[in-house]
């Protein structure tokens, strides 16, 4: 024993066994070193107890941890025990039982043979593992802190603990030391990562939303933006704080957004929709501006802000009006359309009854072509023919009218009538010619040739069959009306339309182009 | 026509129209309702071949004009007759305000329109 009243002297009551006193010292030591620098709790217990059996020759040592319902200790670490056993959870159900006590007030334990005392509550598991010296040691960081949990140091022999008490107390309040200061020191790890997550979020949103945000001074004075502002204008964060921004403004809108900032402490709110450069499409773009009054300073709010771009949503907009317009002059043409062939049916028709079933042929062979002109893909001559001939209904229609010629993209223009036209010459047929008799032919043929450096279409209706010459009808016919005055017209087309007894032919000659 | 005794004190008896409309069904009633009224009608479909007819020779007394030609704006040959002094009435499939501001005082009639409206208006045209 050194005389010079070294920390050593702490240890009067090993003296019995000067060695045994030398050897916990050096423990302690050894484990003091580690209780300082190690971060993981864990293994600092599981060494703690290691370091205790060795230090004392005990031949269990245990840590328990009180839990946070005060009711109950969860075995932490051990030496001599099964590892399998940590973890376990044991529940207080005495109150009075010396275990409660120690959890309580921090009374330690110390039963020299745990036969002799009844009052402990684990006498039945410390039998059961045949232990009888014990010493109960409560885990804290000194007088008045809270009980962390309790040290269990046990033997096989009956043993009195009370030679090593103290060494045990400065072991289990170096432990119970640890133990906070891991976990003040994990609880700032985490509350810093729940930072820097949070302020990750936050950037992330900030920097990634597809906005222009900023904030700003009463006065339009900007003295923060996102980085968007700069990806979109190329204009650099320094020159466009305070008023600066103002220069990425469209000058003609420039009026409207003073107009708005004006406006906005009495509303409320800024509002302005207004042009803005836009470096990559080399041009300004439409955008719309919204900051509402925050975070209040000395009275003087900060704006935050966005800049929103609604160049598309305003082409859309435009796009719309323009369909709206083109809507309606398409619906009232089509009435007009609807209300000229009632007028030239009724003046080519020599009953009501023939007026109306001619009419409505017609105005179906109209709803035919409208419903071609609206679907989506782009209409084929052959396509057209086709619903025409479909919508004749009769079962040898492929044999009795057959169509040749190449792929050819109709002009919408071209849709109505032409099909109007089909309908006219497969009406007549179905009165008088090869769809009447259901013999002889129907030959549609087409090509495009280019006269004039302008494509045209030739196609011919050849109908050959065996039947009598009709009687001609004074009346101009709606159908010789329509290939001979409304194709002229309409689409700029020349034709030649003639009907003789077994044979009608009509040769159609229409530009392609746009504007005939 | 000549035997319609309402013809003669049609104030379109005798007069030269120019109309243009590009569908046929629409042009073809206009030519019915004004030959009707007595007078001579010239029909187009198209907007080149009107304008060429305005720069021509023999000047209409008043013009009947679609404003969307097959996608073409009958603008530029109302803006050529007027400048010839030869009255212009619109007529259109659009609403109105679709309509430029600057012919805020050309006649215009919407379709569909009536034949009396037709006549009334362009009678009035060549009254004045």
């Amino acid at each position: 024993m050194p005389p010079d009243g070294s920390p050593l002297d702490a240890f009067p009551a090993s003296a019995r066994a000067p060695d045994a006193a030398l050897h916990q010292h050096e423990m302690l030591a050894a484990f003091a070193e580690l209780a300082i620098l190690s971060e993981d709790i864990d293994r600092l217990l599981q060494e703690a107890c290691d370091y205790v059996r060795r230090a004392v020759g005990a031949d269990i040592v245990l840590l328990y941890r009180q839990n946070v319902d005060r009711r109950s200790v969860e075995l932490r670490a051990g030496a001599g025990i099964a590892p399998s056993l940590i973890g376990s959870i044991i529940a207080q159900g005495d109150e009075q039982s010396l275990e409660s006590r120690l959890l309580r007030d921090g009374e330690p334990v110390i039963v020299p043979d745990v036969r002799e005392e009844s009052r402990l509550e684990s006498r039945g598991l410390l039998r059961s593992f045949d232990q009888r010296g014990l010493a109960l040691i409560p885990l804290r960081d000194g007088p008045g802190t809270p009980m962390l949990g309790l040290l269990h140091i046990s033997t096989r022999c009956p043993r009195d603990f009370s030679a090593e008490f103290a060494f045990l107390r400065i072991y289990a309040s170096l432990v119970a030391a640890s133990m906070l200061r891991i976990d003040a020191l994990r609880r700032r790890r985490d509350e810093q990562a729940a930072r820097e997550r949070s302020e990750w979020q936050l950037r992330l949103v900030l920097e990634g939303i597809p906005q222009l945000v900023w904030c700003a001074e009463p006065g339009a004075q900007w003295r923060w933006m996102g980085p968007q502002w700069t990806e979109v204008t190329g204009r650099d964060p320094d020159s466009s704080l305070g008023r600066g921004w103002l220069d990425a403004v469209h000058p003609e809108d420039a009026v409207a957004v003073e107009e708005a900032w004006s406006a906005a402490e009495t509303r409320g709110i800024f509002e302005v929709e207004c042009r803005i450069w836009h470096q990559h499409d080399g041009t300004y773009r439409w955008y719309q501006g919204r900051a509402l009054p925050t975070a209040f300073e000395l009275g003087e709010p900060t704006w935050v802000g966005t800049f929103t771009d609604v160049e598309d949503l305003r082409a859309l907009e435009a796009r719309q009006a323009v369909l709206v317009a083109e809507l309606q002059h398409r619906t009232r043409n089509l009435l007009a359309v609807v209300e000229g062939i009632a007028l030239q049916t009724m003046a080519a028709a020599a009953s009501p009854d023939a007026f109306e079933a001619s009419f409505h042929d017609r105005l179906q062979a109209l709803a035919r072509a409208q419903r071609l002109l609206s679907g989506s893909e782009k209409l084929t001559l052959r396509h057209l023919l086709e619903t025409e001939r479909d919508a004749l209904g009769i079962a040898d229609r492929e044999s009795l009218i057959t169509l040749d010629g190449p792929d050819v993209l109709l002009p919408s223009t071209m849709v109505q009538t032409l099909a109007l036209v089909i309908h006219e010459l497969a009406t007549n047929s179905r009165k008088h010619g090869v769809i009447a008799r259901g013999a002889g032919r129907v030959a549609i043929r087409w090509q495009v040739n280019v006269t004039g450096g302008e494509p045209m279409l030739d196609l011919g209706w050849e109908e050959t069959g065996d039947w009598p010459a009709t009687a001609t009808d004074s009346r101009r016919g709606f159908g010789r009306e329509l290939i001979e005055r409304a194709l002229p017209f309409q689409l700029g087309a020349s034709s030649d339309y003639r009907i003789v007894a077994g044979a009608v032919t009509c040769r159609l000659h229409v530009p392609l182009g746009a504007a005939a | 026509m000549s035997g319609d005794p309402g013809a003669v004190a049609s104030p379109l008896a005798g007069r030269r129209l120019l109309v243009c409309e590009d569908e046929f069904y629409v042009a073809v009633r206009l030519e019915r309702a004004l030959l009707d009224a007595g007078a001579s009608v010239t029909l187009f479909a198209s907007l080149a071949p009107a304008l060429a007819h305005a720069a021509g020779e023999a000047m209409p007394d008043a013009a009947l004009l679609d404003i969307n030609l097959r996608g073409e704006l009958s603008f530029p040959l109302a803006d050529a007759l007027l400048a010839r002094g030869v009255p212009v009435v619109f007529l259109s499939g659009y609403d109105t305000a679709t309509i430029p501001p600057t012919y805020r005082d050309v006649a215009r009639l919407q379709k569909p329109v009536t034949l009396a409206q037709l006549t009334q208006r362009l009678g009035e045209l060549l009254r004045d």
